[in-house]
């Protein structure tokens, strides 16, 4: 069964490095998501997988087979890698028709007439684009188009299947109906799924585990409630979830292995972790507090803020302030709710989920409350 | 910008003459139009004027028109076109020798088949296109030009002018000749005696020749007038004769053939051995072929070329001495080229005067003066020393017919096409 | 009624609101008449008698001026003499033919280079891209005279030629002159053309399409056939459709290598020297114009089988903006093999014609060394022997720098209303996608390359003596207007590739941001599609450069453009000066552009790839 290794895996062109010493385990029948901003190198990593793209150095491994080892010289071709590609801008066939498109990779593998038009049928059901058999591409909307480039690329039941940013040309409804989709179909098809994407919704939404990018270099690679609850580092921290969590300025001092005074909003509190903190650097300034918005509550506790927006959704609402000293915060309020602008409120730093990072190396230290 | 300018200028031009004749309109009396004979106005009148102008008289009509147009104009100048680069030179001299046409008198190279639409168009628009016209092919000439009245002929008389009958009306300038040549150390000075050896046929004496070259008449309108006047009575008479000496009997028509000319044309063109793209190059790479060399066809002046060539063998293997001019049947093919004025000219008189320049012994010597292959029409011009005079070619070659050519055209050109076309 | 007129009146005024409507019908009357005119020219002239000359040949008491079917009858079915058969059936079947080897060998040489310079990781792409396209500056006959010079041999007593003289090789008559020679000739010299249309699409097609294909397990040549070929379809039969109408029309090739006897079975008269013959000769002018319709027709139908295989339905769906990372082709170790072989093919026949120029140039007797001499480049006295006075070392000539500055000129004019008149149409034709009159004005746009250069300039001539037109006669504007349209194809062409493949979204963000319809075109198409654009400028350029017969009758003199002086040099009988004349001009139009490559970084090789 596919479980897909890579090893030291580094992409260079000329003189910019686009993937560094790269390592990443994907267990057969995981979907996982390479995330990050664009530039960071996860199309760039997804089409090394592929074979569409050759590494500088490192080795790849899909299944029992190594793919690609630069000592060894060893660069198998993307069409051996068993392997299925979703285009971002589907590369669909413009002189095919749609039944074309998806019969072709049946073709190459030598199916019969009978069992090529069986199998098409069966996509185009799936992805209810029946009518649309004898058209072309460009006769097709957007969303038809991405349908058919799914077909095409499940047609041939590749084991492992690869999508690069398939949903960031459709419009809104549509690219949360395909998310739905594409989850189901993870589940009906058995294969393993690696998609790039650029949006932490999607990214936390589809996978099995998350593995973000930042230049290159890679951040975190974890399931997606660990990504969110336990970010490596304040990268993370930052790129996922959405309110974006609360950065608070502080001044840290180790007062034991799990305890923290810090100084941070105007007050001193003490911070209390689960296990053991991580290196802290001294000095000013030298650590920021992360706290997810959904741990910033309302109406009690004892600091103090203006309200300096309210933005309510519906289901819920998000409350932005202003901390005395200057620090905007994000709470989000389950239901709706409504504050007057301006108006003074209290606030508490509530829960186990508070994060504190180093400052100066970015790193998550430690996870737990915060106590005046 | 330069064309606003022009057209300004006309536009004011224009204005001041309309307005001159206005006021000039006023003062005039209907009594004036009976005094004193017409001044000629026309192109066609100034020509017959001009021919009966002494030199100075023209020269002095001449000056007066060129003086008058430049005043009017300061741009205008007196344009000459040819083909024939030996115009350039004439103008030059002509210049030289008349000062007061300095700097005005302009050479423009036009290339026959590339100025014949060009006269077509001017002569359709009835347009001012050249002073002076120095061109070839008889019945373009005749039929397209002359015929609509759109090119007029001058000639010129007094001392030192004389003219065979037949080439002053339309004025012949210089005749050319195309003929068989080949170098005397590769072939045999002696080995082209018969016009039938062409055909590759052996005749008791003489072998047959299979190394002729010449250019193909599709591409070469002078060729396609040769081999069309090979189908003519004379060449038929010719060949005739030259077929008895040849083979030794009478030439007995053969059915397939329409007549002699058709039949030897049939031959001859199956036995030419290389169909060359350019008579100036072939005649300076003559030197250079090995074994039995080619007999090339192409224009004796083309030997000016072969003239230029530092490295050469001498002239007499090829020419003078050497040559053999009197080949049975026929040496090649004259042909003319004529002086004409067109109807729009803007300075005829000039024109006529630089006519008759060229027609001169000075004006000759200046433009083809020392070459091979140049005989102009004034007969008292002699061609070069080692060359024949135009009279000994006449008789040896074939010479262009325009009627023959005009009547004979649409079945010959068929003909010589489908032998091209195998 | 009011209203009803009111309410015409707005959508007039909305459907010239919008500039792709306004350049479609300005040019469609622009073509019209700059196209049509020629074309009805041709076919009036088809169809009457053209001077007395003409009415002396048809006979039976016609006029000038008389309306007659004869040439068509005469041409097409004559049996005097198998007139209809030799003129016309079998030279019109045999240049058809010999201009499908043609396109051919330019398509498959042209488009093999194309694939391997932007598809593929062979090495010293720089220069084969930039020597490559050298064939295509030259004229076609200088293909034509190497060709002659490499294989001609003593064994069909044509003197020694290259091969001979260095292998001793002698190759058989069938390989020197006829039939094949001229296809090669015209397959390699139209070669660079097909190389840089085929690579332009190359180049801006997505590379997705092929990597998807490869995912799919298809193999490199099925790639090949069933995705790559049939979406650079429309560049291939453009390319076949320009260079096989070239091809036919070709006079100097055909002429230049139908050299062999009669006898030999070796002789190949094509359709155009045929043509040549019956328009430069008075009698049969009518005859020439049935020939330069009949020619027309052919490339019409391929203009329409182009149409047809490129229908709406399967046009190109634009590309979003991440082609960027093109994943080419590893050529492993044929790739050194491959390399060499290309290097050594292009080389010889891209850059030994210039040798042979250099070397044509230098000598006295050609090839003869011992006749060395600068004096054609250098001398400034007239040279001995020579009839004309002005005839100097031409890097001392006035007569031929001023020629060639004019010539610079005129082509730098030509190429930038012809490149831009591409643009736009190419810009209207992608806007419009399936309007009829976007359509029509996409194909006119493809006549003026359609009729032969001769009989377009002898209707601008014509134009030129008509009353109204006067001022144009001997001007050199005229020769900018016949240039101009004369060389749109070339950039209409590229201009609409170049355009279909932009996403209309990136013109409507501008359009959203209220940029106004100018700044559109030159701030945001133009820069994104520079390359192509460019290589739409180019093209004329060089085309209009070492253009000859579209001018000579249209200008005054023959020191009016370099070409012409050239064609005058050869003539007479100054062939070394006119060889120098030729390296000349190829060395001015490389230098141009180069500096177009520096100014702007895009040129026409890397327009293709190769950088």
């Amino acid at each position: 069964m596919p479980k897909i290794v890579l090893e030291h895996v580094t992409k260079r062109f000329e003189k910019f490095v686009a993937v560094e010493d790269l390592n990443m385990v994907i267990e057969d029948r995981e979907f996982i998501t390479l995330l990050g901003p664009s530039g960071c190198g996860k199309t760039t990593t997804l089409r090394m997988i592929a074979g569409l793209e050759t590494p500088t150095e490192g080795r790849i491994t899909i299944g029992d087979t190594v793919v690609f080892d630069a000592a060894k010289g060893i660069n198998i071709s993307p069409g051996k890698r068993d392997i299925g590609f979703l285009f971002q801008n589907y590369a669909l066939w413009p002189h095919m028709t749609v039944y074309q498109n998806i019969a072709f990779g049946l073709e190459n593998l030598k199916w019969s007439k009978e069992d090529i038009r069986k199998r098409v049928d069966e996509m185009l059901a799936m992805l209810k684009i029946e009518q649309f058999e004898k058209r072309y591409p460009s006769e097709l909307s957007g969303g038809q188009q991405q349908r058919v480039a799914i077909a095409r690329t499940l047609a041939p039941k590749p084991k492992v299947l690869f999508m690069d940013e398939p949903l960031s040309n459709l419009d809104a409804k549509l690219r949360l109906e395909m998310r739905t989709e594409l989850k189901r179909l993870h589940a009906d098809t058995d294969s393993t799924f690696v998609y790039v994407t650029h949006d932490q919704l999607e990214a936390m939404t589809l996978a099995t585990r998350v593995c973000l990018m930042k230049t290159g270099i890679m951040q975190q690679y974890d399931p997606p409630l660990t990504v969110y609850k336990d970010p490596a580092n304040l990268f993370t921290a930052d790129f996922v979830g959405n309110p974006t969590m609360n950065f608070i300025q502080a001044t840290a001092r180790k007062v034991d292995d799990t305890h923290a005074e810090l100084d941070a909003l105007g007050s001193k509190m003490v911070f209390e972790s689960k296990d053991p903190l991580g290196e802290l650097a001294e000095g000013e300034a030298n650590a920021v507090l992360g706290v997810r918005p959904e741990f910033l509550r309302l109406k009690s506790g004892s600091h103090k803020a203006k309200v300096y927006a309210t933005l309510p959704a519906g289901m819920e609402t998000t409350v932005k302030l202003e901390a005395p000293d200057g620090t905007m915060l994000t709470s989000v309020e389950f239901g709706s709710v409504d504050y007057d602008l301006n108006s003074q409120i209290d606030y508490q730093i509530y829960g186990d989920g508070i994060i504190l990072f180093d400052k100066k190396s970015e790193k998550n230290i430690g996870k737990g409350c915060v106590k005046l | 910008m330069k064309n606003i300018k022009k057209v300004l200028a006309v536009v004011l031009a224009l204005v001041m003459v309309f307005g001159l004749a206005a006021c000039g309109g006023g003062n005039t009396t209907p009594a004036n139009n009976n005094t004193a004979p017409a001044e000629p106005k026309t192109v066609a009148e100034k020509i017959a004027a001009a021919e009966k102008m002494s030199e100075a008289e023209l020269e002095a009509a001449a000056k007066a028109e060129l003086e008058a147009a430049v005043a009017a104009d300061a741009k205008t100048v007196f344009n000459a076109d040819s083909l024939t680069s030996g115009v350039k030179k004439v103008a030059e001299a002509f210049m030289k020798k008349y000062t007061w046409a300095a700097d005005k008198i302009v050479y423009n190279s036009r290339k026959g088949s590339e100025y014949q639409p060009v006269l077509d168009a001017a002569a359709k628009a009835d347009q001012y296109v050249a002073d002076f016209v120095m061109i070839q092919d008889a019945a373009f000439l005749k039929f397209n030009m002359l015929d609509a009245g759109f090119l007029l002929s001058y000639t010129p008389s007094g001392d030192g002018f004389k003219f065979n009958p037949g080439t002053t009306d339309p004025q012949v300038g210089v005749t050319f000749n195309k003929v068989f040549l080949w170098n005397n150390t590769k072939v045999g000075k002696d080995q082209l005696q018969n016009v039938w050896q062409l055909t590759g046929a052996d005749g008791a004496t003489l072998k047959g020749l299979k190394n002729a070259s010449v250019q193909s008449p599709l591409g070469e309108d002078i060729n396609m007038n040769f081999f069309i006047m090979m189908t003519s009575p004379d060449a038929v008479d010719r060949l005739t004769k030259a077929y008895k000496s040849y083979f030794g009997k009478d030439y007995v028509a053969d059915p397939a053939y329409k007549n002699i000319g058709y039949q030897f044309l049939a031959e001859f063109t199956k036995n030419v051995a290389y169909w060359h793209s350019s008579d100036t190059s072939e005649v300076k790479n003559i030197v250079g072929y090995a074994d039995d060399g080619r007999i090339v066809f192409a224009g004796l002046a083309k030997l000016k070329d072969y003239l230029g060539l530092e490295t050469k063998p001498s002239i007499e293997d090829l020419t003078g001495a050497g040559w053999n001019a009197d080949v049975e049947g026929f040496s090649g093919f004259v042909y003319n080229m004529w002086t004409l004025i067109p109807k729009t000219a803007k300075l005829p008189y000039t024109s006529c005067l630089f006519i008759r320049y060229l027609l001169s012994e000075e004006g000759f010597k200046a433009g083809w003066g020392g070459q091979y292959g140049y005989y102009s029409a004034n007969v008292n011009n002699k061609p070069i020393d080692n060359d024949k005079p135009l009279d000994s070619w006449v008789k040896t070659c074939l010479v262009e017919d325009v009627d023959y050519i005009g009547s004979a055209y649409s079945e010959a050109q068929k003909f010589i096409k489908q032998q091209l076309g195998q | 009624m009011e209203t009803k007129t009111k309410s015409s009146g707005n959508r007039i005024k909305a459907y010239f609101s919008k500039p792709a409507n306004v350049i479609t019908v300005i040019f469609f009357i622009i073509l019209l008449a700059a196209v049509v005119l020629p074309l009805i020219t041709l076919l009036l002239g088809s169809f009457s008698i053209n001077g007395s000359q003409e009415a002396m040949y048809v006979g039976g008491g016609v006029k000038n001026g008389d309306i007659t079917a004869h040439h068509w009858w005469e041409l097409l079915f004559s049996k005097e003499y198998d007139y209809a058969k030799t003129v016309f059936w079998r030279p019109l079947g045999q240049s058809a033919l010999m201009a499908l080897y043609a396109c051919a060998i330019a398509v498959l040489f042209g488009g093999i280079v194309a694939w391997f310079i932007t598809r593929s990781d062979l090495p010293f792409k720089k220069f084969i891209s930039t020597v490559f396209v050298f064939p295509y500056i030259m004229p076609s006959w200088a293909m034509a005279m190497f060709w002659e010079n490499f294989f001609k041999n003593t064994q069909i007593n044509a003197g020694m030629g290259i091969l001979q003289s260095v292998t001793g090789i002698c190759v058989p008559e069938s390989m020197v002159y006829g039939f094949a020679p001229c296809a090669w000739a015209l397959g390699l010299h139209y070669a660079p053309f097909a190389y840089i249309l085929i690579g332009g699409i190359l180049r801006n097609m997505d590379a997705n399409l092929e990597e998807a294909a490869t995912v799919l397990k298809a193999s490199r040549f099925k790639i090949l056939r069933k995705v790559t070929l049939p979406i650079v379809l429309p560049a291939l039969i453009s390319t076949v459709l320009l260079v096989f109408s070239s091809s036919i029309s070709s006079f100097t090739v055909p002429f230049f290598l139908n050299k062999s006897s009669i006898s030999s079975g070796n002789s190949f008269v094509s359709i155009s020297v045929q043509m040549r013959s019956l328009v430069n000769s008075g009698f049969t002018k009518g005859q020439g114009y049935v020939v330069a319709i009949v020619l027309m027709i052919f490339s019409i139908i391929i203009l329409t089988l182009n149409s047809r295989v490129t229908g709406k339905r399967k046009s190109f769906t634009t590309v979003t903006g991440k082609s960027g990372q093109v994943s080419l082709v590893k050529l492993g170790k044929a790739r050194a093999v491959i390399a060499i072989i290309l290097v050594v093919i292009v080389a010889f026949f891209a850059i030994m014609p210039l040798v042979s120029f250099a070397t044509e140039s230098l000598c006295e007797v050609s090839g003869d060394w011992s006749t060395f001499s600068l004096k054609y480049w250098l001398s400034a006295e007239p040279f001995e022997g020579s009839a004309k006075g002005d005839t100097i070392g031409i890097l001392r000539s006035t007569i031929l720098w001023k020629a060639l500055g004019r010539s610079v000129l005129l082509s730098i004019c030509v190429a930038f209303a012809a490149g831009t008149f591409g643009l736009l149409i190419g810009y209207a034709v992608a806007k419009k996608r399936g309007s009829k009159l976007a359509g029509m004005v996409s194909n006119i746009a493809f006549f003026p390359y359609l009729i032969p250069s001769m009989s377009f300039g002898a209707v601008y001539l014509a134009l030129s003596y008509t009353e109204g037109f006067k001022w144009l006669n001997g001007s050199y504007l005229l020769l900018f207007i016949v240039g101009a349209i004369k060389f749109m194809p070339f950039a209409s062409r590229t201009g609409t590739s170049a355009m279909m493949q932009l996403s209309g979204e990136i013109e409507e963000a501008a359009v959203m941001m209220d940029v106004p319809w100018g700044k559109r075109m030159t701030r945001i198409l133009f820069p994104i599609q520079k390359s192509s654009f460019i290589s739409g400028y180019l093209l004329p350029f060089i085309s209009c450069m070492r253009e000859m017969s579209l001018f000579v009758l249209l200008i005054p003199t023959y020191t009016a453009l370099a070409t012409t002086v050239l064609q005058e040099y050869s003539r007479t009988g100054l062939t070394q000066s006119a060889n120098a004349i030729n390296l000349l001009i190829i060395v001015v139009v490389l230098v141009i552009q180069f500096i177009v490559n520096k100014l702007t970084g895009a040129s026409i090789d890397k327009g293709v790839g190769g950088n």
